[in-house]
C-alpha cells in the first residue's frame, strides 16, 4: 500500500507539559501515554492544510500522477467550512481532474478502516480505479489549555493513500460497530473538547474482544493466521491493556506514538508506514486493522502485503 | 490474595511508595488523577472486573479500589 503522512512542523514535548503541570513529570506521562512529543498546527495551519501536504507528499514519493486518481476520500472531522465540503477544496488544491468524485466523511478513530471500505466497494463495484484515501485530523484546536489528560494524548496529523484494484483485492471482509449512546463520552461542545477518558477505556475494553472474533469469523481465519496487529494508536496504557487482556503476543501488536501522538484517523496509516519503513511487512502476512473511538464507532479488517 | 498484596499491586499502579497506602488511605491525599483512575480500571480488567466511570470517580478511599477490582 502507498502511504504517506504529514506532520505540522511545532512540537509540544513532555517537558514543556509537566512544565505546566507539575504534577505530572514528563516520565510520568510517556509511561502512561507512551508518548514524548506530539506535532501540533499553528493558528493558521488547518486540517485542509495537513490533508493537502500528505497527499502531495505521497504523489512525490511514489510518481503517481494525479491524472490517474478518480476518486478522493476525505476523512476529517475538522472542515474547513462548514460547506462546501473540504473534499471538494482538497480536489482544488490537489490538481485532481475535474472528472474524479470527491466525498469528504466525519469520523474519528476509526475512520481509516470506513476509508477502506468505502474504497473497496467504489472499487469493486466499478464505480473507480483509483481511490485516494485521505485521514486528516486537527484536535488539539478544540483543545482547553487546562485539559491536561487530552492535552498529553492528542497530536495533530494526516496521512494519504493509494488504493487501486490490486490494493483493494487484497482488504478482507469487515466488522463495524456503532453506539451513538455514548456519543457524549467524546465529544465537541461550544468548541472544546471533553473526553471521558474512564469510559472511553470501558468501551474500548469492552468491543476489542468481540469485534476482533467477528472480523476473523468474517475472513475466515483464526487469531493463528494473524501476523500483525495495528491497531488505532490511542495511548500506550491503553493498547498495552488491550493485549494483556486479550492475550494478544507483544511482538505481533504494534504500538508506537512516541513522536506522533494520538492522531486519530490517522493513527493507523501512520503505524503502517512505519511498519514498512522499518520492514516489517513482509509479502504475503496478514494485518488486523481496528479503529475505535469516537462516535462510538468502530470498524475492523484484515488486509493482505 | 491477602490484603497487603492487593494493596501493594494499587501502590504499584498508581505510582506511590509500596507499603504506604491501607484501606482508610483517602485518594485526595495521594494525587488521585485521571491517570490513576484508568490504572484502577485495567487492573480490575485483568481481574476479570468491570469498573465503570461513574463509579471510579465516586472513590474516596483505597478500600474503594481494594473492594471494586479484585
Amino acid at each position: 500500500m502507498k502511504i504517506a503522512y504529514c506532520l505540522p512542523n511545532a512540537v509540544l514535548t513532555n517537558n514543556q507539559l509537566s512544565e505546566i503541570y507539575p504534577e505530572w513529570p514528563a516520565e510520568k506521562i510517556l509511561a502512561k501515554t507512551g508518548i514524548t512529543s506530539r506535532h501540533v498546527t499553528s493558528k493558521e495551519e488547518t486540517s485542509l492544510d495537513l490533508a493537502e501536504r500528505a497527499a502531495k507528499s505521497l504523489f512525490d514519493s511514489y510518481c503517481v500522477n494525479v491524472e490517474d486518481i478518480d476518486f478522493l476520500l476525505l476523512c476529517t472531522q475538522s472542515a474547513e467550512y462548514k460547506l462546501p465540503s473540504s473534499a471538494c477544496l482538497l480536489q482544488n488544491r490537489l490538481g485532481l481532474l475535474t472528472t474524479a468524485g470527491a466525498l469528504a466523511f466525519d469520523h474519528g478513530c476509526s475512520g481509516f478502516v470506513y476509508g477502506l471500505s468505502l474504497a473497496k466497494g467504489l472499487i469493486l463495484g466499478g464505480m473507480a480505479s483509483n481511490v485516494l484515501l485521505v485521514t486528516s485530523e486537527t484536535y488539539t484546536k478544540y483543545i482547553a489549555p487546562e485539559d491536561k489528560s487530552t492535552r498529553t494524548i492528542f497530536g495533530d496529523g494526516a496521512a494519504a493513500v493509494l488504493i487501486d484494484e490490486g490494493v483493494a483485492a487484497k482488504i478482507g471482509a469487515f466488522s463495524f460497530g456503532t453506539d451513538g449512546a455514548g456519543s457524549e463520552k467524546l465529544i465537541v461542545r461550544d468548541g472544546k473538547l471533553f473526553m471521558d477518558g474512564p469510559e472511553i477505556f470501558n468501551f474500548t475494553l469492552d468491543i476489542v474482544p468481540k469485534t476482533m472474533e467477528n472480523v476473523l469469523q468474517k475472513n475466515g481465519l483464526t487469531r493463528d493466521d494473524i501476523d500483525l496487529y495495528v491497531f488505532h494508536q490511542a495511548n500506550k496504557f491503553m493498547l498495552d491493556t488491550i493485549r494483556k487482556v486479550n492475550g494478544l503476543p507483544r511482538d505481533k501488536f504494534y504500538v508506537n506514538m512516541d513522536t506522533t501522538g494520538n492522531t486519530v484517523s490517522s493513527t493507523i496509516p501512520i503505524a503502517l508506514k512505519q511498519l514498512d519503513e522499518a520492514g516489517r511487512l513482509k509479502p504475503g502476512m496478514k494485518v488486523m486493522l481496528m479503529g475505535f473511538g469516537v462516535g462510538l464507532s468502530w470498524g475492523a479488517t484484515v488486509i493482505g502485503i | 490474595m491477602e490484603l497487603q498484596e492487593k494493596l501493594d499491586k494499587i501502590a504499584d499502579v498508581l505510582d506511590v511508595d509500596a507499603g504506604t497506602l491501607t484501606v482508610e488511605t483517602r485518594l485526595d491525599d495521594i494525587n488521585w488523577d485521571s491517570m490513576g483512575m484508568l490504572s484502577v480500571i485495567a487492573l480490575a480488567k485483568t481481574n476479570g472486573k468491570t469498573v465503570a466511570g461513574a463509579q471510579v470517580r465516586a472513590f474516596e478511599t483505597v478500600g474503594d479500589i481494594v473492594e471494586a477490582a479484585f
